[in-house]
């Protein structure tokens, strides 16, 4: 069971008002010379209360035709088999498989968009559960725009099951660079919120960059909390490695942040953003438990 | 102003500040946003609180948020159109004069909203120049006058629709070298740098503030560096880039970089399906064939204009930090050693 997000989750509210932004929908709703009245005024937007078929689909699609769409997610396929055709090498007989597996993940996300179509024509008009059907559809937003075919989809589940030993160890080391770096990208950006607030020398972000880089993992799946899953790992590595890198005034601060970053565990943890207890030697990131049959991991320390 | 409204206003999309109300404790319909223009220029001079019903602004109320604060769009009906205005804080009061009184209000309140940014900034010199106690109770001292004058400045342009235009790239020794078209810069870090520079120029060493240029310098350098990586690492998800074009493409984004790049950054990691506006001549070499065809197809966005990047984040995240100076501090600047306590009006600058 999910538990409700704290309350300043900024992030979210950047995405919805860019998403709005890109729907095109802004718009004054009132001529200047209606009058001014709080209750008329409610009442009118109160009466505008419609979200249309068209008005999902903007969201979802964002302005593209089905056309396009299919398009669109037909090349996202073939970058993904380039990808492990150019990392380790395919046989055309794999090729064949990969493809067929991709088109089963294209389908089953037209199926996922057809079955939150059907959950938002029947609350279209409940202003109370439009949001969450909007939350709902964020992981769309993403498969669409970087294809379905992340690691809980059938696409990649068939690459598990059929590289060989020897591509599996180069396929492992590509992903394993292209996690470290998104990982890394991300801690220095927390560090630079982080410098944002206490003021740190260049020496205390390189530091803590490499730090918090080598001892922790990336978020289970990254998204609007990454700044807390960062932080929260940071908070459980042990103060005699922490505490030196900062002046004493910054840790009283940092000790704080900490302690406020701690208490959105439960719900970091109830929704999955935070990696199992577990050593860091063991895969890290939304790749999931997935390993090799042959027990290459697909995620080992970065 | 709150992140939410903030984000909303920066965006254009309720079109005019909610702090601009000039009503206490009251509702204020308004029709249009030209009708709140005119309603700020009403003269009166203080606002603790004001509840705004934005007709014209449909309001996407996440459940969990509902009651805070909301951005809006027509299309949406909100029975609840209201924007709850972060209530100013009533002893939090900044001496302005007959010119500046309808500014009241919104100065109270970017006073209280960004006083973290200067105790952060205090602790930055303090950290990096080491100043004597002396030092530091002037530069307090100065920067606290420096600082009401950019929250000035910063309500001003509000006014005019033009607060900020993206993060600022630090040159608080130098600001016209660093920074460039320094004058229209009006993003609240960048002014109160500024502010605390001309404090920092009379009061410390030379060797102090080269200390600090050197490491404002490389502090502009990581966070060049920080956000290629993270737009590429954001493009790794779209394009699927080899190690060899990540690098390349990092190379590429440093020897053409582009501060709006820092606004996109943030919004680009919490909604994939953009991407930011990167010249053709940048990436278009690295990719290949199928990439181009995606990158080709995909929106982009140009942001960094009225966002403020990384700042917003660490004020409302974690909100004041009254622990940003030590113990020996307290018989600096008052408002220094306790940034978020309330503070009585000052008398009237001359």
């Amino acid at each position: 069971m999910t538990q409700t997000p704290p309350s300043f989750g900024r992030p979210f509210q950047a995405a919805l008002v860019l998403a709005f932004l890109a729907a095109g929908s802004l718009a004054r709703a009132q001529d200047e010379d209606e009058p001014d009245d709080a209750v008329q005024v409610q009442q009118r937007a109160m009466q505008v209360n419609v979200w249309t078929d068209e008005n999902f689909d903007q969201w979802i699609y964002n302005g593209r035709d089905i056309t396009g769409i299919r398009g669109r997610l037909a090349s996202l396929l073939i970058l993904q088999i380039e990808d492990v055709e150019r990392t380790c090498g395919l046989t055309e007989d794999q090729k064949k498989k990969l493809q067929l597996a991709g088109q089963g993940d294209v389908k089953h996300f037209f199926d996922r968009v057809a079955e939150k179509k059907r959950r938002f024509q029947l609350v279209k008009n409940d202003q109370n559960k439009i949001g969450q059907i909007f939350q709902e559809i964020q992981p769309l937003q993403t498969a669409l725009a970087t294809g379905p075919f992340d690691h809980g989809s059938i696409f990649y589940k068939t690459i598990l099951k059929t590289l060989d030993p020897p591509q599996a160890a180069k396929y492992t080391r590509s992903l394993r660079e292209k996690t470290a770096f998104r990982y890394r990208a991300k801690v220095e950006l927390v560090i630079a919120n982080l410098d944002e607030s206490i003021g740190l020398r260049a020496d205390q972000r390189k530091k803590l960059v490499a730090l918090i880089t080598e001892e922790t993992r990336p978020p289970k799946r990254y998204g609007q909390y990454d700044y807390y899953i960062v932080m929260l790992q940071a908070s459980r590595l042990p103060e005699s490695a922490l505490k030196p890198i900062f002046t004493d005034t910054q840790w009283k601060v940092m000790q704080r942040q900490m302690a406020q970053v701690v208490r959105l565990e439960p719900f970091l943890k109830s929704n999955g953003f935070v990696p199992e207890d577990e050593p860091t030697d063991r895969p890290p990131a939304d790749a999931g438990e997935n390993a090799f049959p042959n027990g290459v991991k697909a995620f080992p320390k970065n | 102003m709150n992140r939410i409204q903030h984000i909303a206003f920066s965006f254009g999309i309720l079109g005019a500040s909610p702090m601009i109300a000039p009503a206490q404790d009251q509702k204020v319909a308004v029709p249009a946003a030209e009708k709140v223009e005119a309603k700020k220029i009403d003269g009166k001079p203080a606002v603790r609180k004001a509840v705004i019903a934005v007709p014209a602004a449909k309001v996407m109320v996440q459940p969990e948020l509902r009651g805070r604060v909301l951005g809006g769009v027509r299309a949406i009906a909100v029975p609840a159109a209201k924007v709850m205005v972060q209530p100013a804080n009533p002893n939090v009061a900044v001496a302005v004069d007959g010119a500046d009184a309808n500014l009241a209000p919104m100065i109270a309140q970017f006073t209280q909203q960004y006083r973290p940014v200067l105790a952060s900034e205090l602790q930055f010199v303090r950290v990096v120049c080491e100043p004597t106690k002396e030092q530091r109770k002037e530069i307090a001292r100065e920067g606290e006058a420096a600082f009401t004058d950019a929250m000035k400045t910063l309500a001003a342009a509000q006014l005019r629709g033009r607060v900020g235009n993206r993060i600022v790239f630090l040159g608080a020794v130098a600001p016209a070298q660093a920074v460039g078209a320094a004058a229209a810069n009006t993003e609240p870090r960048y002014l109160i740098q500024s502010g605390l520079a001309a404090a920092m120029r009379k009061h410390l060493s030379a060797e102090q503030l080269a200390r600090y240029q050197v490491e404002i310098d490389k502090r502009n350098a990581d966070r060049k560096e920080l956000t290629v990586h993270n737009l590429v690492s954001i493009l790794d998800q779209h394009l699927v880039l080899t190690a060899v074009q990540r690098d390349q493409l990092c190379d590429a984004m440093l020897q053409n970089w582009s501060e709006n790049w820092l606004g996109t950054m943030e919004i680009l990691s919490y909604n994939q399906q953009y991407f930011p506006t990167i010249p053709d001549k940048v990436i278009a070499p690295i990719l290949n064939k199928t990439q181009k065809k995606i990158w080709d197809g995909t929106q982009k966005i140009s942001g960094g204009a009225n966002f403020n990047g990384f700042q917003m984040r660490q004020m409302i995240q974690f909100g004041d930090e009254p622990a940003l100076v030590g113990d020996d501090d307290k018989d600096d600047a008052p408002e220094v050693a306790a940034p978020v306590q309330e503070k009585k009006a000052q008398p009237k600058k001359e």
